[in-house]
């Protein structure tokens, strides 16, 4: 067979699978679906499958068409033995009629349950072994932490020496970051964990948190390498900012990063 | 008096107890926790203590797991079913508003309902806050959902609304869809419950 009537066959193939699936899932009426014609269909292609990915596709769309089926026996038996109503004539007079309206009508066929609650010699039980176990109120506000007596105070400088805050403007350093990778990869896609990865723990988190700042302001894609297990920054140019919002999770533990250090 | 008849009236006054005081989360009771209270002929018991409710306004409503007809049910659907005391008459809309509902509640859940009963019993919640979304504004539309599903009038299927356990049991849906066709529309200011 062809290749375009392959990928032909396959695409109309599918589109049977997923609106069968749809009116299933959605509930609505299923003799939109034309099962007739969808046999047909798939009469002609079982007969030319030859791959087993055709056939488990051709089977998918044979049980999705049955579910179909068994959806209309259910519609029909449905409206045959329950009284039937029109939705659209229902939405209709739901939406003419005032909010008023419908309350009186719902209180015409409203029935409330009838129950009573109460409480169970046990309950009582429990509720008086509670209150004679429960500490005196002052015990209990003794065992909050104590408030703290001293609030010093840090300069941004030493925040910075404790590696508690990046020293410079943020919008400096991610545009010097953003740099230095496109030295480092000279404008070419390189593997994220072999950029990301340094031999400072610190080092090693703190640029991967500039590297999603990047993906972020839409200065790098980065697309998944299945054949290496990991994402790979595509650099694109500073200008480029209309990205598909996406959101990506990579774990650097210490363990992945002292693997990834050792094995160089 | 005789021992057969101690014994029954002891049973129905277990029966009433049973159905009327709440046990478990849910009021009502299943059938399979009254056999066993009152023994096998437990819908003879029923059926007396039925008599009994009617004089002052209730009856037991049994209603069957999944679709079983009334009529055909063998003792192991009675077995499954639920059992509950309801209103024998429908309420007053001042009783019902009186218990802590309001107006406009009370005519989004029959909005609601209508809906979903008309359209096989499962409608995407997206549809329900389109047609509420017409009376009420978006907050309230949403509010009232979670407080229909909170309350078990409605349940959530994968974002699909389907008709709740309490709905089945307090409301005659077919009687509200028909009542809903046959009440005749009058022009109201849309603004009149949005409070």
């Amino acid at each position: 067979m062809a290749t375009g009537r392959r990928v032909r066959k396959k695409s109309i193939v599918k589109r049977i699978i997923e609106s069968c699936r749809y009116v299933v899932k959605r509930g609505s009426d299923p003799f939109q679906i034309d099962v007739k014609e969808y046999i047909k269909l798939l009469r002609d292609f079982i007969a030319s499958s030859s791959s087993v990915e055709e056939l488990v596709l051709d089977l998918n769309a044979i049980e999705e068409i049955s579910r179909v089926v068994e959806l209309q026996g259910e519609w029909v038996k449905s409206r045959s033995t329950k009284l039937y109503l029109d939705p659209l004539l229902v939405e209709w007079k739901i939406r003419n009629l005032s909010l008023k309206q419908l309350a009186s009508i719902i209180a015409s066929a409203w029935y409330p349950i009838a129950s009573i609650k109460v409480f169970t010699p046990r309950a009582i039980e429990e509720a008086v072994n509670y209150w004679l176990n429960l500490p005196p109120l002052r015990g209990r506000w003794d065992r909050l932490p104590k408030p703290v007596q001293e609030v010093t105070s840090s300069s941004i400088e030493e925040l910075i020496e404790e590696k508690l805050a990046l020293k410079g403007n943020f919008t400096e350093i991610v545009d010097q970051f953003y740099e230095k990778l496109i030295e480092y990869s000279k404008g070419k896609p390189v593997l994220y964990m072999d950029f990301v990865i340094d031999k400072d723990y610190q080092v090693t988190l703190l640029k991967a948190y500039l590297v999603s700042f990047l993906a972020t302001y839409g200065y790098i894609d980065l697309e998944y390498d299945p054949k290496s297990k990991d994402y790979i920054i595509v650099p694109v140019k500073k200008e480029s900012k209309e990205a598909v919002s996406k959101s990506i999770v990579v774990s650097i533990s210490t363990d992945e990063w002292l693997r990834r250090v050792k094995s160089g | 008096m005789s021992r057969r008849k101690i014994d029954y009236s002891a049973k129905i006054r277990r029966a009433a107890q049973l159905l009327l005081v709440q046990r478990h989360r849910k009021p009502g009771v299943k059938g399979w926790e009254l056999k066993r209270a009152l023994g096998r002929n437990y819908l003879e018991i029923i059926k007396l203590l039925d008599e009994e409710l009617a004089k002052f306004g209730f009856k037991i409503k049994i209603v069957f797991q999944g679709e079983v007809d009334a009529s055909k049910a063998k003792q192991e659907d009675y077995d499954k079913a639920y059992y509950v005391v309801t209103f024998r008459e429908p309420a007053k809309v001042s009783d019902i508003i009186s218990a802590g509902w309001r107006i406009d509640d009370l005519g989004a859940l029959a909005a609601v309902l209508a809906v979903i009963n008309s359209r096989g019993g499962r409608v995407n919640r997206r549809d329900i806050e389109k047609i509420l979304g017409e009376k009420l504004p978006k907050w309230r539309v949403d509010y009232l959902i979670d407080k229909f599903l909170r309350f078990g009038y409605l349940e959530d299927e994968d974002g699909y609304l389907k008709i709740g356990w309490r709905a089945r049991v307090e409301i005659d849906l077919d009687k509200l869809s028909m009542l809903i066709l046959a009440t005749p529309i009058k022009e109201s200011k849309k603004s009149e419950f949005e409070n």
